[in-house]
């Protein structure tokens, strides 16, 4: 136990040292602290320039070409802001959607298009006219609808952002609303003025090779002088430095990159330590799980402590919290177990799951929003929300126990039968977790739907949803406890059963978009989720008549 | 349990088996979700619900759900404490069940609408029922006709429409759209007893305003408040001398006298005839009157297009046939049919439900988050109930009030729709009696899972 808890500390200090490297402060950096009011928070203009050029650009730096040095998000915002018309002529416009392009006459060889190629053309009047008839009609919006969202959007964005209507920096004394840059009182002005000079200063000084430091310290100081005045005017409202701060530490961090980084390390350890059957090394897999768990669990934490809340109000949220419970889970049962096999599973699910939030940040919203009014009750989105979704992560791992135990079907099961049990008792298990979070989940849903909506069950497609999810497992679980299912048919369910949690969880939101639970609708990925759940269909099919072709002795 | 007779063993073993509790569940799994699937593709809870959740196979596999729990712990009997944990899951799976069943046939779940600063003491609930009014002299009304009607269900056609007969006349329901989007129209009337209808346009260097007026029934003036100006149609009758009027009054059937007033003058500035065409000057602000159209005999009708599924601008409506005339009627709104001697008043309506007591609405709060229009939350504040026993109180998200049995939440509400200022707010009024069932079920099963998971398994086989 001493040694376990020696290695953890071990872990700790070096996942904690990330941290601190990643900390220290540089000249020219403090622009990024400057405290932004913006979709109903203070945001650092770190967060505010980051989220805009994801709207605008669809990625968090800008790369002028392939091999250039990708410029950071707050040069972008700052120089859009004040000299939009070297903008004009550049690529800076991320527009994918096909139909879109063909109405624009565009090209559909490239990603990205210059402000003139998409907006001083005739035809974009017209598809944002043809937006606003649908909108009128208030019917729901189709993919191609939300497509020209998007670029109405991203339209709509660039030109407040050049006008400076839409970076509100001063708080307002007799409102809520902050005043927008353009909007400053003129005694403000010059110490702004300061700030756009310190920018366009340090950008030169970094192009033509000039002094970057006092560039950067002139630009520092006017940063600082901007804030000073803005707490001097209204001191009550300008109190968040700390968390501004550690804000912009979470966006430097990264920290969930970094837990899949380990989570790819450790299964990669597991997997050579497997390949080559060796007796030992398995602490050093441990330790790297060990290391993803805590950076992925201090994300969370940083999360919480930004948003006030439990962070698992949308899609890319729960993704986060889903793949640390599987990760959880699976500790628990190798812990249990030792079969070496219910960790690999663990590590892989997390690494995928991570991946897959990190990657699409235009399906899975990264950024902290505030909560909508009918959720604005920590009490019971811990219980409720919560609950539900940790069911998901144990189904998540018997998923991929599930898949590794047809693996090895495929490869043969005589030679593996030992694993195939092992395995198939590890879908078993996670299962059973899954259930048991679920049940009470849905109850749990059911009471505060009563307490909230009047009615302890309503029929709503996410609560129908989930409760297709616990008849799914159910079924396979008393299937089993008969004996109607054998080991390949519980790694099969295990595999083909979380199409309902992904239905449940993804396909609510994203495809059927109806019901109460709006306000976790999103869209995008259908055609991603759609093969992923295929390809699984088409491996389990697989899988089946590899397993029928062996004459098995059993 | 063995039984002699072996054909009934057969039927016992079935019953218990889960050749039986596999498929029932699996056919929960597949009738639900088809219904989500309605949901979305009409965007319409209702029709899910009417469809599927209360349709004879919902029950049908719901009825075999609860039949082969309860089988199967009859089979065990006598139970060993062994069984206990799976017979606290069974019974209160059965009780959810049942409690679902009691609180859709007792319970009542409908909305209310108030005002800010009004009162409202009846809940709209789901049911539609059709009410036909007659009348002879065009003030007092009888009820000839009232019954409940389930077109969504039932759709009437052409071919096979909903008859009403009343004596002499024949109401003929003979279309029913469930989602329509609606626009009124004027169209030409033959009875003598429908009013007149007009199509105006007030100018001036500024304003280039197009108004219709239409009077109910012959006589019956009607107007429209143009802010500084009044514009009436009917007999000339100043009452509010504070304001600029103009009459516009059909005479001998087919022609139309003008009248202009000006404010705080009772003698009229201009009077005369006026064709479709003619312009009019006013003589106040430079406006011009000018009329574009006018038909003696008029009604308003509903022009009435089919679309997909449910929008905020939808609505059903039902068309009903009277000879060879057809009129659209739009759900909780009003017709008048016009026959040679009589009048008909017909509604097709959401049935409200007096709830005996009041809510009056003090006040209502959205709060936004900073800086934005997103709501952070609503508040009502209300005074439910009749006075000695009225309580006051604020119903918010997430906070409802109870009162007489009834819990009442806030749901929604409606805003204004040029200021954006909130007008109404709207809650959810709910009657529960199977509530107590279902969480107690709830209890029950939840202390069987747990109990399950303590329970050793004897059994190896499934892990």
């Amino acid at each position: 136990m001493m040694s376990l808890l020696k290695k953890l500390t071990l872990v700790s200090l070096f996942s904690l040292s990330i941290f601190a490297v990643q900390a220290k402060a540089v000249t020219g950096d403090r622009i990024r602290y400057l405290p932004v009011q913006d979709a109903g928070r203070v945001k650092p203009f770190d967060t505010f320039a980051k989220e805009t050029l994801e709207v605008i650009y669809g990625k968090k730096t800008y790369k002028p070409d392939e091999n250039a040095k990708p410029i950071e998000a707050h040069w972008v915002v700052m120089t859009m802001m004040l000299s939009p018309e070297s903008w004009g002529n550049r690529p800076l416009f991320e527009v994918k959607f096909h139909d879109v392009l063909d109405k624009l006459g565009l090209s559909k060889e490239k990603k990205y298009f210059t402000g003139e190629e998409l907006f001083r053309n005739e035809k974009f009047a017209n598809l944002m006219q043809e937006l606003s008839n649908k909108r009128e009609t208030k019917e729901k919006l189709t993919p191609y609808f939300q497509a020209l969202q998007r670029l109405e959007n991203q339209f709509y964005m660039f030109r407040e952002i050049a006008a400076g209507r839409i970076l509100h920096v001063f708080p307002s004394k007799e409102t809520d609303q902050w005043v927008s840059v353009a909007e400053l009182p003129v005694e403000i002005q010059p110490a702004f003025m300061d700030i756009s000079k310190g920018v366009a200063q340090y950008l030169g000084a970094m192009t033509e090779k000039g002094s970057v430091e006092e560039a950067g310290k002139k630009l520092d100081d006017a940063v600082l002088h901007f804030q000073d005045l803005a707490k001097t005017a209204s001191p009550e409202k300008y109190v968040f430095t700390e968390k501004v701060k550690t804000e912009v530490l979470y966006n430097d961090v990264h920290p969930f990159r970094w837990a899949y980084i380990f989570y790819l390390m450790a299964a990669l350890s597991f997997l050579f330590i497997w390949i080559r059957k060796l007796e030992k090394g398995m602490a050093v897999g441990w330790a790297f799980v060990a290391c993803g768990f805590l950076v992925h669990t201090l994300g969370f934490a940083f999360r919480v402590y930004l948003a006030e809340r439990p962070p698992v109000s949308n899609m890319y949220e729960t993704v986060i919290w889903v793949s640390w419970g599987a990760v959880l889970f699976s500790i628990i049962l190798e812990l249990n177990y030792r079969f070496r096999l219910f960790i690999l599973g663990g590590s892989l699910v997390g690494l995928f799951a991570l991946i897959v939030a990190d990657s699409a940040p235009a399906i899975l919203d990264p950024s902290i929003q505030p909560l909508e009014a009918v959720l604005r009750s920590n009490y019971w989105l811990i219980v409720h929300v919560m609950t539900i979704t940790i069911s998901y992560a144990a189904f998540m791992l018997a998923f991929g126990l599930g898949d590794l135990g047809l693996l090895y079907y495929v490869l043969g099961e005589d030679k593996h039968r030992e694993t195939v049990q092992k395995l198939t008792t590890g879908v078993y298990r996670a299962m059973q977790i899954g259930v048991a979070f679920l049940t009470p989940g849905i109850i749990l849903g059911g009471i505060w739907a009563d307490y909230s909506w009047g009615r302890f069950w309503g029929w709503d497609p996410k609560e129908t949803w989930a409760l297709i999810v616990l008849l799914g497992y159910i079924v396979v679980l008393h299937a089993r406890l008969v004996g109607w299912l054998k080991n390949f048919g519980m790694l099969a369910s295990g595999v083909i059963t979380f199409s309902l949690v992904i239905m449940a969880w993804y396909g609510v939101n994203f495809v059927l978009g109806a019901g109460l639970h709006s306000y976790g609708f999103g869209a995008g990925g259908i055609e991603y989720v759609s093969v992923f759940v295929l390809l699984h269909v088409v491996f389990v099919l697989y899988a089946y008549f590899v397993q029928k072709s062996q004459p098995s002795k059993s | 349990m063995k039984f002699e007779n072996k054909a009934f063993q057969k039927f016992w073993k079935i019953s218990t088996s889960f050749q039986l509790g596999i498929p029932v569940l699996a056919a929960i799994a597949i009738l639900i979700a088809s219904g989500t699937i309605i949901e979305a593709k009409y965007n319409d809870a209702y029709a899910a619900r009417r469809l599927i959740y209360e349709s004879w196979m919902m029950y049908l596999t719901m009825g075999l759900l609860v039949y082969n729990l309860t089988i199967v712990m009859v089979d065990r009997l006598p139970w060993q404490p062994k069984h206990y944990p799976f017979i606290f899951v069974h019974i209160g799976i059965i009780m959810l069940v049942g409690g679902g069943y009691v609180t859709q046939k007792w319970g009542v779940d409908g909305s209310v609408a108030v005002n800010i600063n009004g009162k409202n003491n009846y809940v709209l609930m789901p049911q539609t029922d059709l009410v036909i009014y007659a009348t002879f002299d065009g003030d007092r009304y009888t009820k000839m006709f009232e019954q409940e009607v389930d077109f969504f269900k039932n759709p009437p056609t052409p071919e096979k429409p909903f008859v009403v007969k009343l004596g002499e006349t024949t109401l003929n329901v003979i279309d029913y759209v469930p989602y329509a989007r609606l626009n009124k129209k004027v169209v030409v009337a033959n009875s003598p007893q429908a009013g007149s209808s007009i199509k105006f346009q007030l100018m001036n260097a500024n304003v280039k305003q197009v108004e219709t007026i239409t009077q109910t029934r012959k006589d019956k003036r009607a107007e429209f408040n143009f802010g500084p100006a009044q514009v009436h149609l009917g007999a000339v009758e100043r009452k509010d001398e504070s304001k600029n009027e103009i009459y516009l009054t059909p005479k001998d059937n087919d022609q139309l006298t003008y009248t202009i007033f000006h404010k705080n003058n009772p003698k009229p500035f201009k009077t005369g005839l006026i064709k479709i065409g003619d312009v009019v000057a006013t003589g106040w602000m430079g406006l011009e009157l000018r009329l574009l159209d006018y038909l003696p005999q008029a009604t308003e009708e509903w022009d009435v297009v089919r679309t997909e599924g449910l929008t905020p601008l939808t609505s059903s409506a039902i068309q009903v046939q009277r000879g060879q005339d057809k009129h659209w009627i739009v759900l909780n709104d009003l017709l008048k049919i016009f026959a040679d001697t009589e009048a008909y008043l017909m509604t097709y309506q959401n049935r409200r439900l007096d709830l005996g007591f009041p809510i009056e609405l003090k006040n209502f709060k959205v709060s936004k988050y900073q800086g934005t229009m997103k709501a952070m939350a609503y508040e009502s504040e209300v005074v439910i109930g009749k006075d000695p026993a009225a309580i006051k109180g604020v119903i918010s998200m997430n906070e409802p009030m109870k009162y007489n049995n009834y819990t009442i939440y806030q749901a929604s509400f409606q805003e204004d729709e040029v200021t954006r200022e909130p007008v109404a707010s709207i809650f959810s009024v709910n009657y529960d009696p199977g509530r107590w069932i279902k969480y107690l079920g709830s209890l029950i099963m939840s202390l069987g899972i747990v109990w399950l998971f303590y329970q050793k398994r004897k059994r190896k086989t499934a892990v």
